[in-house]
Order: C-alpha cells, then sequence, then structure tokens
C-alpha cells in the first residue's frame, strides 16, 4: 500500500483543456525540485499523485450550448422585425441580448475567461460545487487515511474549492444522516493552498459562505491541518476584496493560527502576468514549502540559496517597476463586486496585453 | 382553432442535453472481514489491533454497510474498549521509539487520540490520523507528530533523526512513517464506507442536476442570474444541493403561431415572436404545484395585422417545460398563439415546424 500523497489541482477562470493545469503543475515544481541536491532526476509526477478537477469543460459547453442555440434565435429575429417592422415594446432589446448569448462561442477572453466567473455566481455553480465534492469525495474514499491529501486551488478555482469545502465539511457530520458531507476530523485534507484567492471577493457576491467563518481553516473548526494563501504583489485580483485573516483568535485561535497557516507572498516575475498559475508555482517561496509539505523535501541552506538565485536571475529586470506603474492605472474603487472584479480583469488583461506586445 | 390543438397534440421529441457525462453507478464494495493490513517490520502487534479495530467500526456501521450480513451485535461499550486497547497501544509503541530519540512532549497527542475517539457514537465519529510533519519553528527543523491536530503536538529536531538507526537500522522519520501506516488501518474502512455513502447522495444530486439541464426550459444567462437571486434561500442552505424547483424568466423570446380571427389580412395563422417579461416554471412534476411541469408568464406578442397593431399583450402557459400557448389583446381583439420554446429550436426543431406547417397546409 502506497503512502504517495495525493495533490488535487483545481484551475481558475479561462479555457483549461484537460492535463493542461496538471502540466503546469509538474514543470513548474520540476524547475526547482531538479536543483535540490540528490533531487536533480526526479519529477514531481512520479512523488505524487496528481488529480486534476476540470470545471471549466462543464462552462465551456453550457457556453456554446448557449451559442448555439442563440444564434439561430437572433437571426430569426432580426428576419421577423424587418418583415413586421416590429422595433417597439422592447424587440430591440431581446435582440442585443439574443445576439449577445450568439458570440457565446467566440474565442475573445470576455467569453472563455469573465464568463467563467458570472457562471460561477449563477446557479450553475451549484452545479459545479456538487461535481467538485464528489470528486474530491471520491479521492478521500480511494487514497484516505493511507496517503495525504492536499488541494491547490487557482483564482477562480479557489472559490470553488472554498465554497465546496465550506459545504462538504459542514462541521456536524453524521454517517447515517441525508446530508452529503464528510467529517471535519475522521475525512481531513492535509493542507490547502490557494493562490491568487479571490474566495472572499466571490463571495461578496454570491453569500453562499465567507471565508471567515466557513471550515476551510485550520483548526479543529476547520476541514484541514495546513492552510497556505499564496498572493503576487501586483496581481490585481488579490488586492480587491482581499483573503487576509488575522492572528487575533478571530478567524482561527493564535496557536492554529501559527502552526498551520502561512501567508506567502510573491513579487518577482519571470513572465509579463503576475496572475499566471505557473508564475506563481515556479517562484521558490511557493514551490520550497510546497515541497517540504508534500514530501518533506528540503534544501540546505546554501543549495535553497542557490535555487533563489537562479530563480531571480531568470525573472525579468525591471518588470516589477513597470508592471507596478502600469497596474497604478487600474483603478479600485469598488472593492465588493463582481463588476469591479470583471473590470480589473479586462483593464489587468489589457495592461499585461500591453506589456507583452 | 384546430391546428393550435393539432399542434399541441403533436408529438415534440424532447431536445435532452446532458453537460455531464453520464453519472458512474460503480459498486464499491468492502468486506469487513477481508481487510489486508500492511507491510511492517517493527509494529505487527499494534497492526493486528488496527485491523481489529477497523472491523469492528466497519461492521458496527449498520445504516452505511449494507453488504455486511453476518452481524455481530457490537455495542458502544465494546467499541471504545477496543479502541482505547488500540490507543494505548499505539502510544506504547511511540513510547518504545521514544527511548531512542528525544521526542518532546509525547504524551500530548496519544491523550488528545484517547479523548477524540471516545466521544461520539458509532454514526458521528471523529478519528484522527497520525502525521508526521517537518515545519520551520524559529529558524530550526523539527518534526511534530500529531493526531490530526497541528498544537497538540510531541517534537523531535531533524538534527535527532538519524538517533533510530541503531535499534531500527532507519531514520526516525521513515520509522515514523511505517508506525503512521500501521496506525491509520484502524480507521480505513469507516473513512471509505463514510464516504462512499456521501458519494451515494452526490450522485443523487448530480442526477438532479443533469434532469435540470436536460429537461428544464432553456435559460439565458440573464434568467440564470434572475434564477440565482430570487431562490437564493435554497443555494444558501450551507449544503450542497441540487436544482431549485422553480425557474424564473425574463425577455425571453420565442417563435410562435399566431391565430387572430380579426386579422383579415388574407391568412389568420402567422409566424411572429412572443417575449416573455418575466415568468415562473415549476419545471418538475414532483414538486410542481399541479402535478406536470407547469409555467406561466406576462407576454407579448409580435405580427403584422392588417389595420391592428403589430403589438399584443397577455399571458403564456407552459406545460412539460416543452409546450407552451399563448393568449394576446390586440385593440380589443383576441389572439391566441403557440410556441416551442425559440431558444430550443436547433436544427431538429426547426424541422418540427416545417413539418407542422406542411401539416397545416394539407389540413387546409
Amino acid at each position: 500500500m502506497s503512502d504517495t500523497p495525493v495533490v488535487i489541482l483545481v484551475h481558475g477562470m479561462g479555457k483549461h483543456l484537460p492535463d493542461e493545469i496538471t502540466k503546469d503543475f509538474v514543470v513548474s515544481i520540476n524547475s526547482n525540485l531538479n536543483q535540490i541536491s540528490g533531487h536533480e532526476d526526479d519529477n514531481i509526477s512520479d512523488l505524487v499523485k496528481i488529480v486534476e478537477i476540470n470545471y471549466d469543460a462543464f462552462f465551456d459547453k453550457v457556453r456554446l450550448k448557449m451559442a448555439e442555440k442563440a444564434k439561430p434565435v437572433a437571426e430569426r429575429l432580426d428576419a421577423i422585425s424587418q418583415i413586421t417592422g416590429v422595433s417597439s415594446w422592447g424587440a430591440g432589446l431581446i435582440q442585443k441580448l439574443t445576439s449577445f448569448e450568439s458570440n457565446f462561442n467566440d474565442d475573445k477572453l470576455f467569453y472563455t475567461h469573465w464568463l467563467d466567473v458570472i457562471f460561477y455566481t449563477t446557479l450553475l455553480g451549484a452545479k459545479v460545487r456538487v461535481d467538485v465534492a464528489k470528486k474530491i469525495a471520491e479521492t478521500i474514499r480511494d487514497h484516505a487515511p493511507e496517503n495525504k491529501i492536499h488541494i491547490v486551488a487557482h483564482s477562480l478555482g479557489t472559490a470553488v474549492v472554498h465554497d465546496t469545502l465550506s459545504q462538504l465539511f459542514r462541521g456536524d457530520f453524521i454517517a447515517n444522516d441525508d446530508i452529503p458531507d464528510l467529517d471535519l476530523v475522521t475525512h481531513r485534507l492535509k493542507s490547502v493552498w490557494m493562490v491568487a484567492n479571490v474566495s472572499r471577493l466571490v463571495n461578496d457576491f454570491t453569500d453562499i459562505s465567507n471565508p471567515y467563518n466557513s471550515t476551510v481553516r485550520p483548526s479543529i473548526e476547520g476541514c484541514m491541518d495546513y492552510f497556505r494563501n499564496v498572493r503576487h504583489e501586483l496581481d490585481p485580483f488579490t488586492r480587491i476584496s482581499q483573503f487576509d485573516p488575522k492572528n487575533d483568535n478571530n478567524w482561527v485561535p493564535r496557536d492554529f493560527y501559527d502552526s498551520g497557516y502561512k501567508n506567502i507572498e510573491t513579487s518577482a516575475l519571470t513572465k509579463m502576468n503576475p496572475h499566471d498559475f505557473s508564475e506563481y508555482i515556479r517562484n521558490p517561496k511557493v514551490s520550497l514549502p510546497l515541497l517540504r509539505q508534500f514530501l518533506r523535501i528540503v534544501p540546505e541552506k546554501q543549495n535553497s540559496d542557490e535555487i533563489f538565485d537562479n530563480f531571480l536571475g531568470s525573472s525579468l529586470a525591471g518588470a516589477f517597476e513597470g508592471l507596478k506603474e502600469s497596474f497604478k492605472e487600474i483603478k479600485i474603487t469598488d472593492t465588493s463586486s463582481l463588476e469591479s472584479f470583471l473590470k480589473i480583469g479586462k483593464e489587468f488583461s489589457k495592461v499585461v496585453k500591453d506589456f507583452r506586445g | 382553432m384546430r391546428y393550435l390543438l393539432i399542434m399541441l397534440c403533436a408529438s415534440v421529441p424532447l431536445y435532452a442535453f446532458s453537460l455531464e457525462d453520464e453519472t458512474e453507478n460503480r459498486e464499491f464494495v468492502l468486506d469487513c472481514k477481508e481487510r489486508v493490513s500492511v507491510e511492517t517490520e517493527f509494529f505487527s502487534s499494534l497492526s493486528k489491533k488496527a485491523i481489529e479495530v477497523d472491523r469492528v467500526l466497519c461492521e458496527s456501521l449498520l445504516d452505511v454497510n449494507p453488504a455486511v450480513t453476518s452481524r455481530e451485535s457490537i455495542t458502544d461499550r465494546e467499541q471504545q474498549a477496543v479502541l482505547s486497547k488500540f490507543s494505548d497501544q499505539a502510544e506504547q509503541d511511540a513510547r518504545l521509539i521514544a527511548r531512542n530519540v528525544n521526542i518532546r512532549k509525547i504524551e500530548v497527542p496519544f491523550k488528545y487520540l484517547s479523548e477524540k475517539i471516545a466521544e461520539g457514537d458509532i454514526y458521528s465519529k471523529q478519528l484522527p490520523s497520525f502525521s508526521l510533519d517537518l515545519v520551520e519553528v524559529g529558524g530550526e527543523d523539527i518534526y511534530k507528530l500529531h493526531f490530526s491536530n497541528t498544537v497538540k503536538t510531541a517534537t523531535f529536531r531533524f538534527a535527532d533523526n538519524k538517533k533510530c538507526q541503531v535499534k531500527y537500522s532507519k531514520n526516525c522519520d521513515k520509522l515514523f512513517d511505517e508506525y503512521g501506516k500501521v496506525v491509520n488501518q484502524y480507521k480505513s474502512s469507516y473513512v471509505k464506507l463514510t464516504a462512499d455513502e456521501t458519494i451515494k447522495q452526490l450522485d443523487a444530486l448530480s442526477l438532479q442536476w443533469d434532469r435540470y439541464l436536460g429537461q428544464a426550459r432553456s435559460q439565458t444567462t440573464l434568467e440564470l442570474l434572475l434564477t440565482t437571486w430570487i431562490e437564493g434561500s435554497h443555494f444558501k442552505q450551507g449544503r450542497l444541493v441540487g436544482p431549485p424547483k422553480r425557474q424564473w424568466s425574463v425577455l425571453h423570446p420565442s417563435l410562435v403561431y399566431e391565430y387572430f380571427e380579426a386579422g383579415q389580412s388574407g391568412d389568420e395563422y402567422k409566424m411572429g415572436v412572443a417575449v416573455e417579461w418575466f415568468g415562473v416554471n415549476w419545471w418538475d412534476k414532483n414538486t410542481s404545484p399541479v402535478g406536470i411541469p407547469f409555467g406561466v408568464s406576462l407576454s407579448s406578442s409580435y405580427n403584422s395585422w392588417a389595420n391592428y397593431s403589430n403589438v399584443g399583450h397577455g399571458l403564456m402557459l407552459h406545460f412539460y417545460n416543452s409546450y407552451s400557448i399563448g393568449w394576446s389583446n390586440r385593440d380589443g381583439e383576441d389572439s391566441f398563439y403557440v410556441s416551442i420554446d425559440l431558444l430550443k429550436a436547433v436544427t431538429d426543431k426547426k424541422k418540427t415546424f416545417e413539418m407542422y406547417k406542411s401539416k397545416m397546409g394539407d389540413i387546409k
């Protein structure tokens, strides 16, 4: 019976083909793992079992189905409008809305990224949570308690994971009741890594579960031993409604905060996108604690310094200051609405594109 | 009106689309008596006890594990007794290791374990797992031993890791890994059986969602948002849920065949457009107030009739999520129409419309 740790990966917004986040994770971790003395030829995919949860496939089907259905509707509405000459009583508005949905099969950023966020805030989010919960419960059934189970979620995936865990681990488990849940202790997760955590921001809109009051915390009232929150200093999505629990006995008791919680803030850039999953994981500030947590692999001090030096050497000189200046243009006035999230997303994409271009 | 009735009674193939793969119905089988124990060099006695506890807990889950037929009646007191003995043995074995390496506060995690497993009845057991974590405290690496509680821990220094080599020929961390595998066997069946029970419940919810997405009326993004908002209390129950009982419509366009006797345009039947301004649909017959999927909307119909307004206002009624009939009033005159949800009118439905059209022509 193998005791290989199990890592559940949950992607963020945008198009995600099967295995995509797994590849990003493996390449990013290996870039540091292979610099650790004694692990030069190791591959993280041989050392942990990776389970990928892909909810984008469902959103994609909905998106394309809506477009497929709306397109002929839009065409017919247009034709009928011309024949009948009907333009009063909201017909124009209906035409616009239908035409909007008929473009859902477009590959534009709005349809592939931000629509995921909108979809998640609707009832489709409840369906996603059931699917994600099922996958987590299956992983626990098939691998626990022999294997420790960790979750790494990115961006919108942090909200999906947070909301799902808070409903799956309610804190009042009874094995033979009719509530589909798991126990905080018996089915406990080893660690949860929230990379570019937007769970508070999304909850401001959905009001599904407040991350400061849910069971997604590293204490006996929570469902995991360790909680790691990872954010990049320039990632605008983590600046609004930031997840930033204080060590003041409110979120978790102080001793649990000290032993179970860590906020990891990164600042270096190797790509011009501080929200990028690989960008986060590739940073040794993230991947070294992750290797310690999952596999108890820790480089010697000198080795660790070399890994950091190599990483900083590969980062883009001056990128931080340049990007910081550009992000100053993104004004965050309303910090608790879906609209502001979408607005920042739009402007953020523009800044990143301009920088790359 | 007869054409309306013909159309209403016509059999329209339901265009059900399932957005998820079919729910897996893989049967999870677990035999309480056939549990395979882990290989162990140093903890064989503890392993036997762990397997015994595992069997007792497994067989005690009467409502959860119907596969067990020949049950002995295991009382709560007997369960507590075997759990307590197991906890004692687990502590003894850890203390044997502690003779070789200095473990601080070795009693702490075991006190927590014995207290925790004594709580609750068989259906609400909280069974902690043993863990060995390598953490950094004050710039020093230390190993932390605990049972699902990162505060109730025993510790030993990273620098002392090799001290177990003398007696056990392996480092202390590897020894505790073996120990952990042996100890955690005690809860294996309980974890798997109870998680599987939850998976069955989630499967049922998944099926409900598949039915909703496949059978209920198509919704636009705006309608998804509206339904989520109005049915908010359903989604905020703090638990995983299936679809709502009701769907809400807003600004929903449909292609309709309209009958207007006063039309006098040479043909009192015309294809037009109906728009539902606001409406509700009970999509599931099991929760519908009238025993069948049923909905009602405030609506307007658009058409060009000689001497009458292009727009009429009235109501639409929906049946079985696919059929709609409507009534409009134009300048004091009534018109009636039937609709197949335009958003469901993909290729197949277009053909269906053509069929209706030709049938209507034949009958005339």
